[in-house]
């Protein structure tokens, strides 16, 4: 189980990015009092619009970044105490995390199980049955530079994937791919769901989320507006569909004209300063 | 520990698996190093070939018969051309200048006269010579005529007094073979402790350099880095795998360079036997030298990763390593125009302290003491920046820019 506790993300920002947006306060809320709770067998979804805070929080629960406020405890590990039982537990996929593009797609799968401490025969098991799933034995000895998006994505999602973990946080995992590869992954979220997995994912495509959450939450300008399952939102909306929904929380939450337009600058300004955090993983 | 030997055998794999990586970083020095020596070897041998074959123009304005014969009579490659008038004179010296000949001799009118009637307090006649001395050619005929004209003066200073022990009083070194007492090997070990130290830790510090900043500041750029920050490992692991990949590929390049030296030796000792020196290295002298610059790559390492660390991506890597490579360049440069002895204190600092160590060790004058104090001092600074990395490891606005 991961839960996720009143947690905020405060960024300190630079004297040159201050002046750059125009912020008088040398601080920014990317995060602000989310709180939520995903549960074993279940895939639990983060919606929202670009730059709402889904990566930043994502981050959070896999240790990457520490929160300001509040706490994540993932499966029983706190992220901030016990960061390497934290994340004896998750595999993290994002597109900012890349694989070495000089090395095969077996090599780096052999490397991370070694990292993750599994023994050879481990790790070739689980080659056998994470390759065959996605796909990849036809290209395991490939350099990733080699590969195109869809391959590597499936690379990717095998070798975070080695450990076995009861935690898979995917952050935007389709982004990118193409239709078959996006199928194959959302097909293997199902199944990690079927054997008791906490699934953790973000979105911004709405038709995904109402397919693939069981439950999920809302993430808007930082803040969760609604946490539930999709039809406990659509009732609650009175939506036909999770779009639907997802507009009318967004349209009851900033009424106010003046409001909208903070907002919107609030949501550029998180986006510009994630854009430039990711700008530096990204090639 | 297996984290550490994983990271480690990752980041071996990463560039000893790139043939572009192994040819840059092992084989290109040597065939560089080979070619430079080769070449300089080469020309200097050809230099002095050269000048051994030239015939100097000489010019002699007035001179008696007697010189003449002597100059003539010389063994030496030398024509002598006899100057009618002083005008001439003006032309020559503008060939002098130009490098079209080599050498002018211009005796005084009445030279022999004032010779023979010379009496006390009489003025003695001058003799004036002009040579060129940035060309070779010039310099080279200024040493054989000035020693025919000392013979000159002696032979006409014996006409003159008879024995030359009456005007003499004392010699100097007249039969004494041993005035120079140098050791050949300390003085060939000078000769190239002047620019060894520089060579080496300026070679060492680009190898580094490259390694460093594609290991780390590449990989957060890349976003590869990230990656392994969301393993169950400890940062540190993390950064000791890089650090000792790092030291291991640097140290072997470093090898490579000492090897490339091996065999550019023979080349270097060719042109330095040349020019009358000697050098031989001990098998000591080898072994202190490797086990200093081994610590030296250490510390090259650490300040290379600690920079790269703090940087966005390689480029911003590069811009903050560049400072550091000049300081490398100038701690080398320092040492090759060194001439007091360096006291222990000078063997502490940072980057200078074992590039004079370096040229001492090849010059014979370093104490053990000093020479492990200045491995232990480099050893210091090295672990020091290594947990400076590792701290920024575990930074999130340092390794995310958050």
């Amino acid at each position: 189980m991961v839960e996720v506790k009143e947690v905020s993300k405060v960024y300190k920002l630079s004297a040159r990015k201050q002046k750059e947006w125009n912020i008088k306060s040398n601080t920014k809320i990317a995060v602000d009092n989310v709180s939520f709770r995903a549960n074993e067998g279940e895939i639990f979804g983060l919606l929202g619009p670009n730059g709402a805070g889904k990566t930043t929080t994502l981050r959070m629960i896999a240790t990457l970044l520490k929160p300001s406020r509040g706490s994540i405890s993932v499966q029983g590990h706190d992220t901030v105490k016990d960061g390497d039982g934290v994340r004896s537990n998750i595999c993290f996929l994002t597109n900012e995390l890349k694989l070495d593009p000089q090395f095969t797609p077996r090599y780096l799968f052999s490397m991370f199980g070694r990292l993750h401490g599994m023994s050879e025969e481990e790790i070739a098991n689980r080659q056998e049955e994470l390759f065959n799933v996605f796909g990849i034995s036809e290209f395991q000895d490939k350099k990733v530079d080699e590969l195109s998006t869809g391959m590597k994505q499936k690379a990717s999602i095998a070798v975070s994937l080695v450990h076995d973990p009861d935690v898979v946080i995917f952050d935007e995992p389709t982004n990118g791919l193409d239709i078959i590869t996006a199928r194959a992954v959302t097909d293997y979220l199902n199944t990690l769901k079927q054997r008791g997995k906490v699934v953790i994912i973000s979105t911004h495509i709405m038709s995904e989320a109402e397919k693939l959450c069981d439950r999920l939450a809302m993430i808007i300008a930082g803040k969760s507006m609604f946490e539930g399952t999709v039809s406990e939102i659509l009732e609650r909306t009175n939506a036909a569909d999770l779009e639907d929904a997802f507009f009318s929380v967004y349209r009851s939450t900033v009424t106010d004209e003046a409001e909208i337009r903070e907002l919107n600058d609030y949501d550029k300004q998180i986006r510009m300063h994630e854009e430039s955090a990711n700008s530096q993983e990204v090639e | 520990m297996n984290a550490i030997k994983t990271i480690y055998n990752k980041e071996m794999r990463r560039v000893l698996f790139d043939k572009k990586m192994v040819f840059g970083l092992f084989v290109m020095p040597v065939l560089l190093m080979i070619f430079i020596y080769g070449i300089m070897a080469l020309m200097m041998f050809m230099m002095y070939q050269d000048i051994e074959k030239h015939v100097s123009q000489v010019y002699v304005y007035g001179a008696p018969d007697e010189f003449m014969a002597m100059l003539n009579e010389s063994e030496e490659d030398i024509t002598v051309n006899e100057v009618g008038d002083l005008d001439q004179l003006a032309d020559l010296k503008d060939m002098i200048v130009q490098g079209d000949a080599d050498y002018i001799i211009e005796f005084p009118d009445g030279f022999i006269d004032s010779i023979a009637n010379y009496k006390d307090g009489d003025s003695v006649p001058q003799v004036k010579t002009y040579y060129n001395p940035s060309e070779e050619y010039s310099e080279s005929a200024e040493s054989i005529c000035k020693k025919i004209i000392e013979d000159y003066r002696v032979k006409l200073l014996k006409e003159r007094v008879g024995s030359l022990d009456t005007i003499q009083i004392f010699t100097v070194n007249a039969d004494n073979k041993e005035a120079k007492l140098q050791d050949d090997s300390k003085a060939g070990g000078k000769m190239l402790g002047m620019f060894l130290p520089y060579m080496i830790s300026l070679l060492l510090f680009a190898g580094v350099m490259s390694l460093g900043t594609d290991t780390i500041a590449g990989e957060k750029e890349r976003g590869t880095l990230a990656t392994m920050l969301v393993l169950p490992i400890k940062r540190s692991q993390i950064v000791y795998g890089k650090l000792l990949a790092l030291m291991t590929l640097s140290a072997m390049s470093a090898c490579v360079y000492g090897g490339g030296m091996l065999v550019s030796i023979p080349l270097l000792a060719l042109f330095m036997s040349v020019s009358g020196m000697k050098f031989t290295i001990t098998v000591i002298q080898a072994v202190l030298l490797i086990v200093l610059i081994i610590s030296m790559v250490f510390v090259y390492v650490a300040i290379v990763a600690l920079l790269s660390v703090f940087a966005k991506d390689m480029k911003e890597a590069g811009t903050y390593i560049t400072p550091a490579y000049l300081v490398v360049i100038v701690a080398g440069m320092m040492t090759m125009f060194r001439t007091s002895e360096a006291n222990t204190f000078e063997y502490l600092i940072p980057l200078y302290g074992p590039c004079i160590a370096m040229r001492n060790i090849l010059t014979q004058e370093i104490s053990n003491g000093q020479l492990i104090l200045s491995i232990l001092m480099n050893i210091f600074v090295g672990v020091i920046l290594a947990f400076i990395v590792t701290k920024a490891f575990d930074n999130e606005r340092v390794m995310l820019n958050a």
